[in-house]
């Protein structure tokens, strides 16, 4: 924030040094620039968030009614809400811890290193795989018809003997984390890379030792980071679609599978425009979830600097 | 190694690097594994085969469809980061200081919007998108440009921080450059590197994207890929093997140019 | 004069320490010997060796050979959290999640120290650095000069052994390094702790130390008081660095230089022959009428409020730099003649 408070008043000089006239007529036309790109934002993000958010509150006939809203305390949909937080929490938190020992092990790496670039380009394919394709892999590699569960029945274990999981609400536990992992590299690395050692050497002339060190000053510096970075994953689990929609094959098990059926049937617990207030109380949770994320963040970033 | 030091002894590393490993790639190895079945125990290329395969060519028509969809969705979700979103970065920075944290803000805002709420609230104007402009596939990158816009908008801002675009275009400025020749030939070479980043984000996301074109109903490679799916799973899981290929490759190249824009810095 | 805060001060020896970083040698068999109680700088600039030898000193690295002794007990292979020392970082070294009183009071903590009196401890540490009413700021709040004050406060709270200070002023602004530089100084004397500053910059060491030991890749060239090192060096890497010279040409006969026509007794025994000598500018001074001297041509002067400085070309061809009363004014292009004073040069064969 410094360097854009430091900057303004350049830009200011400069414009206040052209010459009256041809500024008088070029403001205009700079205004004139930004009409393309705010237009597009209005039509493509800012409306379709507005409808997003308001046409819960519409019945099909266009009447206002709140009874959309209301269906927002419906037990089955309470019950999807719930699924859906504690999949994001579940799988947010493996995804932290594992991805936080990754950064770990990759400290002391050098930022050139062939190991360093494979793993963060890894990283990024596979924090976007999230979808379809990531559901096709599980089938391939875990489904029923896969090598692990003929090695395991070769072992006497039925890996589908209760229940067809895979294709259920805990199916999605294992790839949710195999994208939230990769992600959680790229959002906490910069962090764990910020300890400096000076830190470590002043704590061990101060009289300190390793236990010291990470206890007092490497842990609690982390924790807002990882705090946020948490926050992330979480936001990032709660709003995923497509691996649930290509894997779970019946019922609406997660708040977006509850949407996809009310989008396409229309009638979900006999309500019309559900989709609607569905929606409305995803972007609640995400706005909180976001809103706590902004704050921890802008703290770890004041540390950092 | 200096007494002080808090990296992992190299025992740790190697076991977190097994153990994790293993996860990530295990699936990936036997999901090789399954394309490379033939019968119930044997093993050979004939569903790679099966691809280019004529007699099968019907059934597989929608991949192909799909692929060229979203070939044609990647140039024009590209496009419009590069002359959509570029630029108006490029005049918020130098002419509109005071607005870069309202621009920040919405530009970052389709991080905390769900996929599929936007398509709740796409679904009306693509309905009116339909009628005005067609139902061809490639409509669909207007909404993709949105899903892209946090990504593309941070490398973009990151290698505008890098080169203090400013005292750049005043110089040209300075020197009798006019406007578009300040932006064409001294801010975009120095921007080439978050340009190319951005491009290739883009490319990678609308390559995997499926929520928006499912549930507006339009094809693309994903909803190809599910349809697919339903009679030849082997072709599917072939195509999501090489489409992560592809990425891995992508991301690798951004890495490459990103590495290049550090080096350029230090000059 | 604070109570907490003292102590009787500690010796420090190095005794033939030699540090190997891989197949490089950057310590070569270094022997120093620090008396209670004194400050010494060690200067010499970058990849001389000075800070590897701090930190052998702090304990983080392990020499390859050799001994360290605080007051004659062996400290070589005491792990550096048990070394009893206080060390100042050239930056970032502050704790960012404490505050300055947190901060000043972690050794303390360290030491299981009481919470009360820790506390105590820590803001009397605070204000003999000069920040008192700073203890609640957090590091990201305090400037770079703060910051390092805090710094030092932290490092002589547990009134250490020996105080080891890393370039602690290099990220400064010019303006706050001198005060800073000025106040370790005077801290320095009050609380009589034995202190190692290492250091780039001459002036700095000149300015503040009992003694400086000037080291050139990896040995000490010389280690003398800063009058010493700036009248008499020893070698010609000490007189390159420490203070400003030229270099002319001399022919030494026994003992004796001879530099434009004049006689100059030179440093240390250098065997007859031809040499380069080292003139300080305040040596060399214009001919008046009638004196002899070489003949040169100015080639710039300029004002530094007491006096000017005049850069002068030999007919040889080497400039000379020569300091003067600012009231004499000399053109570019002039013809003037210089002479020298007969103060003790050192002479070196090498071309430079």
């Amino acid at each position: 924030m410094t360097t854009f408070s430091q900057r303004m008043p350049l830009v200011a000089e400069s414009v206040g040094g052209d010459s009256p006239r041809p500024r008088a007529r070029r403001l205009p036309a700079a205004h004139l620039g930004l009409v393309p790109f705010a237009g597009y934002v209005a039509i493509f993000l800012v409306l379709p968030t507005v409808l997003a958010v308001i046409t819960g509150l519409f019945d099909k006939a266009g009447h206002l009614t709140i009874d959309n809203f209301t269906a927002l305390g419906d037990p089955v949909i309470l019950e999807t809400f719930w699924n859906s937080t504690w999949l994001s929490a579940l799988t947010a938190a493996v995804g932290a811890v594992a991805g936080a020992a990754v950064c770990y092990a990759l400290l002391g790496i050098p930022a050139q290193h062939p190991i360093r670039s494979t793993v963060d380009a890894l990283a990024g394919v596979l924090a976007q795989f999230g979808g379809v394709m990531l559901a096709f892999v599980f089938i391939a590699a875990m489904g029923r018809s896969s090598v692990l569960v003929h090695w395991l029945s070769g072992l006497g274990i039925d890996l589908y003997a209760s229940s067809n999981w895979l294709y259920e609400l805990p199916g999605l536990i294992l790839p949710y984390v195999y994208f939230q992992l990769p992600l959680m590299v790229i959002t906490f690395a910069p962090a764990l890379e910020a300890i400096k050692p000076q830190w470590a050497e002043a704590n061990l002339t101060l009289g300190g030792n390793r236990w010291t060190f990470w206890r007092r000053i490497a842990l609690p510096v982390l924790a807002p980071s990882f705090a946020a970075s948490f926050l992330l994953l979480f936001a990032n689990s709660f709003s995923a679609y497509a691996t649930a929609a290509a894997l779970a094959s019946q019922g609406s098990q997660i708040v977006p599978l509850q949407i996809r059926a009310a989008l396409t049937s229309e009638t979900v617990l006999g309500r019309e425009n559900l989709a609607g207030a569905l929606a409305f109380g995803m972007i609640a949770v995400m706005a909180l979830v976001m809103t706590c994320y902004a704050l921890i963040q802008r703290r770890a970033e004041r540390w950092r600097a | 190694m200096s007494q002080a030091s808090f990296y992992p002894h190299p025992a740790v590393r190697t076991a977190i690097a097994v153990v994790v490993g293993a996860f990530v790639l295990l699936p990936l190895a036997a999901t090789v594994e399954f394309t490379l079945r033939d019968g119930d125990t044997g093993h050979s290329f004939v569903h790679w085969a099966a691809i280019f395969d004529p007699t099968k060519a019907a059934a597989y028509k929608p991949i192909w469809v799909g692929l060229t969809n979203s070939l044609t969705l990647m140039l024009v979700t590209v496009a419009v980061v590069l002359f959509l979103l570029a630029p108006t970065m490029i005049l918020v920075n130098l002419r509109f200081p005071k607005l870069r944290r309202t621009f920040e803000f919405v530009a970052l805002l389709p991080v905390s919007l769900p996929a599929i709420v936007l398509v709740v609230g796409l679904t009306p104007i693509y309905l009116v998108i339909g009628r005005t402009v067609g139902t061809g596939a490639w409509t669909l990158a207007f909404a993709y440009g949105i899903t892209v816009l946090p990504f593309a908008y941070r490398s973009i801002q990151a290698s505008i921080d890098a080169v203090n675009l400013v005292t750049l275009a005043e110089a040209a400025r300075s020197l009798g450059a006019g406007w578009l020749t300040v932006v064409r030939r001294v801010l975009a070479p120095n921007l080439r590197g978050g340009l190319m980043a951005a491009s290739l984000i883009a490319v990678a996301v609308v390559l995997g994207e499926f929520t928006i074109a499912s549930l507006l109903n339009r094809q693309n490679l994903q909803t190809a890929l599910v349809l697919v799916n339903r009679q030849d799973s082997y072709v599917s899981v072939i195509f999501s093997l090489m489409a992560l290929l592809f990425c891995f490759v992508l991301l690798l190249l951004i890495g490459r140019t990103g590495s290049i824009g550090a080096r350029g810095k230090d000059r | 004069m604070t109570a907490v805060l003292t102590r009787s001060a500690t010796s420090v020896a190095l005794d033939g320490v030699v540090k190997d970083f891989g197949k490089t040698r950057v310590l070569h068999e270094l022997s120093l010997e620090i008396r209670a109680g004194e400050f010494v700088s060690l200067l010499g600039p970058s990849g001389c060796g000075k800070t590897t030898a701090l930190r052998l000193i702090a304990g983080l690295e392990d020499p390859t050979a050799g001994a360290i002794r605080m007051n004659g007990e062996d400290v070589t292979h005491l792990p550096t959290n048990r070394r009893d020392i206080g060390m100042v970082f050239q930056s970032y070294s502050l704790f960012p999640h404490l505050n300055a009183l947190d901060n000043t009071r972690f050794g303390l903590d360290m030491r299981k120290v009481a919470k009360e009196q820790a506390k105590a401890m820590a803001l009397e540490s605070l204000e003999l650095v000069g920040l008192g009413g700073l203890a609640e700021r957090y590091p990201h709040e305090l400037s770079g000069g703060q910051q390092q004050r805090v710094a030092l406060a932290r490092a002589l709270v547990t009134s250490p052994k020996v105080l080891l200070l890393d370039e602690p002023l290099s990220a400064l602004d010019a303006r706050v390094r001198v005060q800073l530089r000025e106040e370790i100084g005077r801290i320095q004397k009050e609380l009589g702790i034995t202190t190692i500053f290492v250091t780039h910059d001459q002036e700095e060491a000149l300015a503040i130390s009992d003694r400086v030991a000037v080291m050139h890749a990896g040995r000490i060239e010389q280690i003398g008081t800063p009058e010493e090192l700036y009248l008499t060096p020893a070698t010609p890497e000490v007189a390159a660095f420490v203070g400003m010279s030229s270099m002319v040409p001399a022919i030494v006969h026994s003992g004796t230089a001879t530099i434009w026509g004049q006689l100059v007794p030179v440093v240390g025994g250098s065997p007859d022959g031809e040499y380069r000598a080292f003139v300080r500018p305040e040596n060399v001074h214009i001919a008046g009428p009638g004196q002899a001297g070489a003949a040169a041509t100015i080639e710039t002067s300029v004002f530094l409020g007491s006096f000017r400085r005049t850069e002068a070309r030999l007919e040889s061809g080497e400039v000379v730099s020569l300091q003067h009363p600012a009231d004499l004014r000399l053109e570019r292009g002039a013809s003037v003649r210089l002479v020298i004073e007969p103060m003790p040069v050192v002479v070196t064969s090498a071309r430079g």
